[in-house]
């Protein structure tokens, strides 16, 4: 794997949001993906992690094209994958493979091992059997074999020698020169007929003994049915069905999360032993850091639907340059994580991926946001002021019931003074100065009007700062890192020193 | 691949090829009445066909009349139910035995081949399951199982099948046939012993009928399970006309489950479509169809059937089973709605299984999607809300051909012996109503017996993984 | 919090047997386990899919349905016997969180309303009084803007506050002890990471004694106190947390430490376990690990090992501790950063 040769699959901008499939549209789209760019090298590992909602899996699948891309594109030999539909699309799908989370959920309960393998196989129509003929333009003949394309690999090569013909199967397939009967007729052009002795379902059943067998499973397991198999086993099963068509390139969404420990193990290490074997790339999506951290040559932090942080794997955990992933880090539990410094706790949740912030995604919750300078606040009432402004967006946001609309109407709304009692508790031991009061009065007039946005907005014009403004772009950090904080600007403080002088507080 | 096998353990002969056996049982099974069932299929599609504008209209009758001519068993050649009584004992009757009787073992014969055959299916199901099925184990045997143990399902299976043996064997099953009957009863003669004239006369049957009413406290009524004055026997009495009830009865019966099967599997096959194609693409297109249903469901069904029928009157299209095919047509249209919205739930969920996801992540098409990976899990219910409809169906063209709107006579139909029979219904002829609605009543309980065993046995609780989330983790490798 | 080993333990599970009856066969899902709870303190119970953890956490509750029932020992609270139909008697003592929060929260009623329920039912709160004290558990619960949070419905609410709401439901019984069944696999990490401090805290403020089951073994280091390791339905190990995860006793706890991808090398492929975790059917007749353990000898398959004490307030069921056992004399404790041979079977 070196980074001097052309990716494999270039991702860029790339851009995936959910609209609402109605007739008439409501709420404004889920911005699931928003403007990643990545490239996957041959043969490696990346690793995708990040919390549920940050859009990993959604990349996952939009690079497999079981999602449109909105905005952005992915350039794989050449052709942009995004832009594809109908066959094209299915072709790329012969070269991609997926391996799904559930291994209850993704396989058919009411086909037997054996159907579920073929399937790819059949929908296909596998083997292509494409012939090559060497050293003579050669027209190609025959109902089950197809004239292979000069720039991709042959599965039957002809050789016309003076002395004979001679035949070359590739390794791979189920099938040898025995089983092909040539014929060559040479009037004007010349032609080679090619017959296969075997049915293609024939060569279909011995593919998919060879891929149990591969999957370390055996050959009676053809003939049994999921239910009967463990959930390691059927994890498997996927993996062998993913491998069918012989891809090059695997998108494995949560492969083990839903395994236990020890089956875990095995299935990871089965996963790196096929990437050996087969010389595979695999795009590796999990929340799980630890298991990301044994099988991912490089990995990608992704926190709603943009890549923050990306780079080697052993540098990523050893030290983190992104505040998120500081915190992911220090989040995992027990002995076996790869952090050891104190545990940043993130406060309050992710915002909603249909209003992510305007500027860094991150800045509602960053343990190492730039503060204004007009301001000076210890840490701690700095985050009673993030978390109001988050309680007037999430209020912004919320819907109303039709109970608290017609209280309001009536007059009997208690919420005015709810709000105000709130606002005092969140704020009662912190020291502010007149003019933050006097900011938070008015933030609350706009509430209690029954503007929460404005409020927020009010907040954020006073408390604000540039993370609030600009979205950071990737910043290099160090060779083939980068890490999207806008404190990687030389006149700010590093992410680390912030952090650890602010968990002091 | 079938295995080899020394010693069968539950075979009662010691063969090397139980299969051999069973083929062999059902070649004689099958040469025995195959008459009867071409009769069947040539029959209905007979009727289907000679009044379409269509050509081999006269080859199917040809066809018709040449399978006839195949002798079968249990015909009415051999166990005949004529004769007479001359005063001191029966003269030309089957085996010497009264004609009721001869007519009852001929009735109860056909139930008894029936069954057998039926056992004869069930045999090889379960000699191809044990011996012959490469698998040891598929989920449709979890349902075959627990259908087997639920009574009520096995009633209705019953009550069905026995349905269905009355249809597919009515020329053999009455005491008499529609046609010398009914049809063309000027046309045929019968014999018979007069008692006055101590000698056998002869008469059209129509005359017979004449003098064999049931039209209230007539002295002429036939009753039930009594002989006429002409010698012939009722089983279930006669109609005001003097027909035969019990032929009405069967061939009526033909129409019923032809005309329920035709209007059912046309709803089923359109509700299942839309349901699938619905929950794949899910969005506008499932919005759309909603919408659709909807209006059609709007549409008041009974105005439609009498403004179509009156409409159509007169057409080829209305000749069919005398306005029955007319019928099922309507049926299809208007109740599809009722079906793709029960279907419409299981094919959502099923749309959201990551099988689905999984298959088109490797490029399948659509419609082998939904065939596959969606189809087996929405056929349950398709069994279940068919056979409930089927039972519906039946019931509607009996409704409606008793408001005489449905089947045209002179055309039997259940609906309309009740329609016949509903002045006499307080009087000495109430088996003329009562008998059909009986009827009715049972082989509609039949059918929703047998969706309820089916629903049952089906149980998408067990298709399900266990609630508990963290026993889903898979443990083992 | 430390503990006096003579105080009277909260919870006493002794020889619980719980036994699933179905059509095919019996499965032993809990077969003679034991363990203590004391006041204050956090217990872990550690084990995989099928070890029968989570029927545990329900027979403590007698939630044990049909097919399942108990049939044997007991689990004594506060000295009463729960299994002898005392469950009613201890209603609001024992109050457990389950795994998905979504499944736990009745869609079709606020959350205000499901923790008023639970107020009625256990403190006959009612009308306003009921809503104040609601407020104050989501606010307890560490949920902001708790007045208008108690007005919405469980899909208004992310999948951790969630949880938190549903703590508070738990807590609004007043309980002595909460039993956590798998309370954050279902949540991320850095979510997980608050609910765990809020447990913590929690304990401290209400001086709760909670039992904490999960597979994750992290969680354990972090949360607990003290751990049990079961396995196949039975408890292999007992140890505090810390001595179980630097001197693990039982070979299967070894062998499910080094399974963990950060206790190994990136470079070095993952040591795994052998076989597959049996269904029990039938009483223990040996050592249900046995076929699995790297270092079973010929008594293993022939009897099922008695806990042994291996150190302070620790014990094991192996037999490599039983005293006299040849094998016990060349190994007494394992460390846990042996190599054993890394690798798995086809």
């Amino acid at each position: 794997m070196t980074t001097a040769e052309p990716p494999v699959i270039s991702v860029e901008e790339l851009k995936t949001y959910y609209e609402e499939d109605g007739f008439i549209r409501s709420s404004p789209p889920v911005k699931a993906v928003d403007g990643v760019s990545l490239d996957i090298h041959e043969g490696e590992t990346i690793g995708l992690v990040g919390e549920s909602g940050c859009g990993k899996t959604t990349l996952g699948r939009t690079i497999l094209g079981l999602n449109n891309a909105t905005d952005g594109t992915v350039t794989a030999a050449g052709t942009d994958v995004t832009e594809l539909s109908g066959r094209e699309r299915r072709r790329w799908q012969r070269r991609v493979g997926m391996v799904f989370q559930d291994p209850q959920e993704s396989l058919n309960e009411r086909m037997t091992v054996g159907e579920i393998i073929k399937e790819p196989l059949k929908t296909h129509d596998w083997p292509f059997l494409r012939v090559a003929v060497e050293d003579v333009d050669a027209e190609v003949k025959g109902s089950d074999v197809t004239p292979c394309r000069p720039d991709r690999a042959a599965d039957i090569t002809v050789r016309l020698r003076s002395d004979g013909t001679k035949v070359n199967v590739r390794e791979g397939l189920p099938l040898t020169a025995e089983d092909l009967n040539l014929s060559v007729s040479r009037d004007g052009t010349t032609t080679v007929s090619v017959a296969v002795k075997r049915h293609k379902s024939e060569l279909r059943r011995e593919r998919a003994f060879e891929l149990l067998e591969q999957v370390g499973l055996t050959e009676d397991h053809f003939y049994r049915y999921p239910h009967q198999f463990s959930g390691g086993q059927r994890q498997r099963i996927g993996i062998a069905r993913a491998l069918a068509l012989e891809p090059d390139f695997l998108v494995l969404d949560e492969p083990v999360s839903a395994l236990d420990v020890s089956v875990q193990a095995r299935i990871i290490n089965l996963l790196e032993d096929l990437q050996d074997e087969l010389g595979l790339t695999y795009l590796f999506i999990a929340h799980d850091l630890s298991v990301v951290r044994h099988i991912a040559d490089r990995v990608a932090v992704m926190y709603l639907g943009n890549i923050v942080e990306l780079g080697p794997t052993r540098e990523v955990y050893e030290n983190p340059a992104h505040p998120y992933t500081v915190s992911l880090l220090s989040a995992i539990p027990g002995s076996g994580s790869p952090w050891e410094g104190g545990r940043v706790t993130l406060r309050g949740t992710p915002p909603s991926p249909r209003d992510p912030p305007a500027g860094c995604p991150f800045a509602t919750r960053c343990p190492a946001k730039i503060r204004p300078d007009e301001w000076e606040f210890p840490e701690r009432t700095w985050r009673a002021l993030d978390e109001l402004r988050v309680l007037f967006r999430t209020r912004a946001r919320s819907e109303r019931s039709a109970t608290a609309a017609l209280k309001s109407l009536v007059g009997l709304d208690a919420a005015g003074e709810s709000l105000t009692e709130t606002v005092e508790e969140l704020l009662a031991e912190h020291d502010l100065s007149p003019a933050a009061q006097s900011v938070i009065e008015e933030a609350l007039e706009h509430a209690r009007a029954g503007d929460d946005a404005a409020a927020a907005q009010r907040l954020r014009e006073a408390f604000g700062s540039r993370c609030d403004e600009e979205h950071p772009s990737g910043y290099d950090e160090g060779p083939g890192r980068t890490s999207a904080c806008l404190r990687h600007e030389p006149k700010y403080e590093s992410v680390a020193e912030v952090i650890a002088a602010r968990e002091d507080e | 691949m079938a295995r080899a096998h020394e010693t069968t353990s539950g075979t009662l002969l010691p063969t090397n090829s139980p299969a051999a056996v069973w083929a062999a049982i059902g070649a004689v099974l099958f040469a025995a009445q195959g008459g009867a069932f071409f009769g069947f299929v040539v029959g209905v599609l007979g009727d289907l066909l000679t009044v379409t504008p269509l050509p081999g209209a006269a080859f199917v009758t040809a066809v018709e009349a040449a399978v006839e001519q195949i002798p079968t068993l249990l015909s009415r050649d051999v166990i005949p139910n004529d004769g007479y009584w001359n005063g001191s004992r029966w003269v030309g009757t089957f085996l010497g035995l009264p004609p009721g009787l001869a007519w009852g073992i001929r009735a109860a014969l056909v139930y008894l081949y029936a069954f057998v055959f039926a056992g004869w299916v069930i045999l090889g199901y379960r000699l191809y399951r044990r011996e012959y099925r490469t698998a040891d184990w598929t989920p449709r045997d979890d349902m075959v199982d627990r259908f087997r143990g639920h009574k009520w399902g096995i009633f209705g299976l019953v009550v069905v099948f026995m349905f269905v043996v009355m249809a597919v064997f009515a020329p053999v099953l009455g005491p008499t046939t529609v046609d010398e009957n009914m049809r063309n009863s000027y046309s045929n003669e019968i014999t018979y012993w007069d008692s006055d004239a101590e000698a056998v006369q002869t008469t059209l049957v129509g005359e017979a009928n004449l003098a064999s009413q049931s039209r209230g406290d007539n002295p002429e009524r036939v009753l039930p399970m009594e002989y006429d004055d002409f010698g012939r026997f009722h089983p279930f009495g006669t109609l005001p006309s003097g027909q035969d009830l019990f032929t009405f009865i069967v061939s009526g019966s033909r129409l019923s489950l032809v005309i329920g099967l035709l209007s059912v599997g046309l709803s089923a096959g359109i509700a299942a479509s839309l349901a699938l194609v619905a929950a794949y693409y899910k969005g506008r297109t499932d919005l759309g169809l909603v919408l659709a249903s909807d209006s059609v469901m709007a549409m008041p069904q009974l105005l439609l059937l009498i403004m179509l029928t009156t409409v159509l009157s007169g057409t080829w299209l209305a000749e069919i089973y005398s306005g029955g095919f007319v019928l099922a047509l309507i049926f299809a249209g208007t109740g599809w709605t009722y079906m793709w919205r029960s279907l419409r739930g299981p094919a959502l969920q099923v749309a959201e299984r990551q099988w689905i996801d999984a298959a088109q992540s490797f490029g399948q098409r659509p419609l082998t999607i939904m065939r596959k990976h969606m189809l087996p899990y929405i056929t349950g219910y398709l069994l279940i809300y068919g056979s409930m409809t089927l039972g519906g169906a039946i019931i509607s063209i009996a409704g409606l051909s008793y408001l005489g709107l449905g089947i045209a006579p002179p055309t039997p139909e259940w609906g309309r012996a009740i329609n016949l029979g509903q002045d006499y219904v307080a009087t000495g002829s109430w088996h003329i109503s009562l008998i059909p609605g009986l009827l009715i009543t049972l082989v509609v309980t039949g059918f929703n017996a047998l969706g309820d065993g089916v629903r049952d046995a089906i149980d998408p609780q067990s298709d399900a993984t266990t609630e508990d989330g963290a026993a889903g983790r898979g443990g083992g490798a | 919090m430390s503990v006096g080993p003579d105080e009277e333990p909260l919870l006493a599970v002794r020889d619980l047997e719980v036994v699933f009856h179905t059509e095919r066969e019996e499965i032993h899902a809990v077969d003679g386990v034991s363990f203590d709870i004391h006041e204050g303190e956090t217990v872990g119970l550690v084990g995989e899919s099928g070890s029968g953890k989570s029927v545990t956490a329900r027979s403590i509750l007698g939630l044990v349905d049909s097919p399942g029932s108990i049939e044997g020992g007991k689990v004594g609270f506060r000295g009463d016997d729960l299994t002898d139909d005392n469950w009613e008697r201890h209603r609001g003592d024992i109050a457990i969180v389950f795994q998905d929060p979504s499944n736990s929260l009745n869609p079709v009623y606020t959350v205000g309303n499901q923790i008023k329920e639970a107020l009625r039912i256990h403190q006959g709160l009612r009308g306003n009084e009921a809503t104040d004290a609601a407020v104050g558990l989501l606010e307890d619960v560490g949920i902001p803007d708790p007045r208008r949070r108690v007005e919405e419905y469980p899909h208004q609410l992310s999948g951790g506050m969630q949880q938190r709401a549903v703590i508070a439901m738990a807590l609004a019984c007043d309980p002595d002890l909460l039993v956590c069944d798998e309370p954050t696999t279902a949540l991320d990490v850095t979510i997980q990471a608050q609910i765990l401090d809020l447990l913590a805290d929690l304990q401290r403020e209400e001086d709760l004694a909670i039992l904490f089951i999960t597979h994750d073994m992290g969680v354990i280091e972090d949360a607990t106190d003290r751990v049990n390791v079961i396995y196949a339905g039975e408890i292999v190990e007992r140890a505090p947390t810390g001595t179980l995860f630097s001197e693990p006793a039982h070979p299967y706890t070894e062998a499910l430490l080094r399974s963990i991808p950060g206790r190994t090398n990136a470079a070095e492929r993952l040591p795994t376990i052998e076989g597959e975790v049996p269904t029990p059917t039938g009483r223990a007749e040996d050592c249900r690990f046995a076929p699995r353990c790297p270092y079973a000898f010929a008594e293993c398959h022939e009897m099922p090992p008695e806990h042994v004490d291996v150190g302070a307030e620790r014990s094991a069921a192996c037999l490599l501790h039983e005293d006299g056992s040849e094998e016990a004399a060349e190994r007494t404790v394992f460390d846990g950063s042996e190599a054993v041979s890394g690798g798995d079977s086809a």
